[in-house]
């Protein structure tokens, strides 16, 4: 996978993370803190794995 | 109040002032979330069931006067954008903040509460009464009323504008070219952290990204999952949803001919000193430079530290960017070609 679709995967993923998790955890998840930097950090690490891990 | 719509604004409105002014996104954002800073004890802290820090009313804490709705006024953005300019003469996040706060207030007029646009020269709130402000009905009943009522699809509107109008700006050219390259935090970022280019796009998208999915992640709570879904029924009546018991209203001109009055007051008090601010703010700027710099002179290189950082241009600054992999500028690796990226303001 290049890293360019790992990367679009990655949010997606995010976006998945964020709106399940907003829905049965609420505040827990969408807070203006933990929402934005789930995204951050989901795209930041998964992104290098998913294009790793295809490509091993 | 709006929810998602400060995060998407931000886009929007750095897309279409990014050419004039280079103003820094960040702090537009930064800007369009400040005026919420202060919103915790609208809603409270609940701790093993004792609520803590709670306002006594809600809504006059949060937008009246006393109270912090004068953080929902023009002048608070005003105010933030000479604090800033003054602290770190950068005009890009002066005037970012100053148009970010602008933005939440102004969207913020669109509920029943409203916002003391021109306070402190009149405490009249300016409303479109589209949906029913509704924080005390508690954190939960608050999101059930907006996103059961117009709110919601104020925020999906904004959704719309944004992929219709601004899609572009999330893109990785966009941050590159527009945002990266016209604001020192993100160079700072890359060489305080070591972040890679992914992680600073994901800075950039993280706050709009986050909005644009709490749109659905609430509104799916409330319609399919919230316990009181039954009587919180979708209404996107004009001032909904009608189940929402509603805040008590704002004393205010009575006649149209006194809201016309106050208006113009308070516009003509805002503009007057927004302008004193920018000229005082201007001549502070240029005696600090004579201060610092001593009088300029034809072949005469000035110190980095004499250079304003920005807006107003009264001065050229360099921010380089450096790239991932590459070695830091100063050092002696450091390519010369590095510094064809860099911005000046």
């Amino acid at each position: 996978m290049s890293e360019r679709t790992a990367e679009v995967v990655a949010y997606a993923v995010a976006g998945v993370i964020l709106i399940v998790g907003g829905v049965l955890l609420r505040t827990a998840v969408l807070n203006w803190f933990v929402g934005p930097m789930l995204v951050v950090v989901t795209v930041t690490l998964l992104t290098p794995l998913l294009s790793r891990g295809r490509s091993s | 109040m709006s929810w998602a719509a400060h995060e998407l604004e931000s886009v929007l409105l750095h897309k279409h002032l990014k050419v004039a002014w280079r103003i820094s996104y960040m702090a537009i954002l930064i800007g369009a979330l400040l005026p919420d800073f202060t919103k915790l004890p609208v809603y409270g802290l609940n701790i093993a069931g004792h609520e803590l820090l709670k306002a006594d009313n809600a809504v006059e804490y949060h937008r009246g006067w006393p109270g912090m709705g004068p953080t929902h006024s023009l002048m608070f953005g005003v105010l933030i954008a000479v604090i800033v300019y003054l602290l770190t003469r950068s005009g890009p996040w002066a005037v970012g903040l100053m148009l970010g706060q602008w933005t939440h207030a102004l969207t913020d007029t669109a509920d029943t509460a409203g916002c003391m646009l021109f306070f402190p020269f009149t405490t009249q709130h300016y409303s479109l009464g589209m949906w029913e402000y509704s924080p005390q009905m508690g954190r939960y009943g608050d999101t059930a009323s907006y996103y059961s009522g117009l709110g919601g699809v104020w925020d999906f509107l904004w959704l719309v504008m944004l992929l219709l109008l601004a899609r572009r700006s999330l893109g990785d050219r966009y941050f590159k070219e527009n945002v990266e390259t016209t604001d020192p935090l993100w160079p700072w970022l890359r060489r305080r952290f070591h972040a890679p280019d992914r992680m600073l796009r994901a800075i950039f998208r993280a706050y709009v990204f986050y909005g644009a999915c709490r749109i659905f992640g609430w509104f799916l709570w409330a319609r399919f999952v919230n316990p009181n879904r039954g009587e919180q029924y979708l209404d996107w009546s004009w001032g909904g949803p009608g189940w929402v018991t509603p805040a008590p209203a704002f004393a205010g001109a009575s006649t149209w001919p006194g809201l016309v009055g106050v208006t113009v007051l308070g516009a003509v008090g805002v503009a007057a000193s927004t302008w004193l601010a920018w000229v005082a703010v201007r001549r502070w700027d240029r005696g600090v430079d004579a201060a610092i710099c001593g009088p300029a002179a034809p072949g005469r290189i000035m110190p980095p530290e004499c250079l304003a950082t920005g807006f107003p241009v009264s001065a050229r600054v360099v921010h380089p960017v450096v790239r991932e992999g590459s070695p830091a500028v100063g050092s002696s690796e450091a390519p010369v070609a590095q510094l064809d990226r860099a911005t000046a303001f």
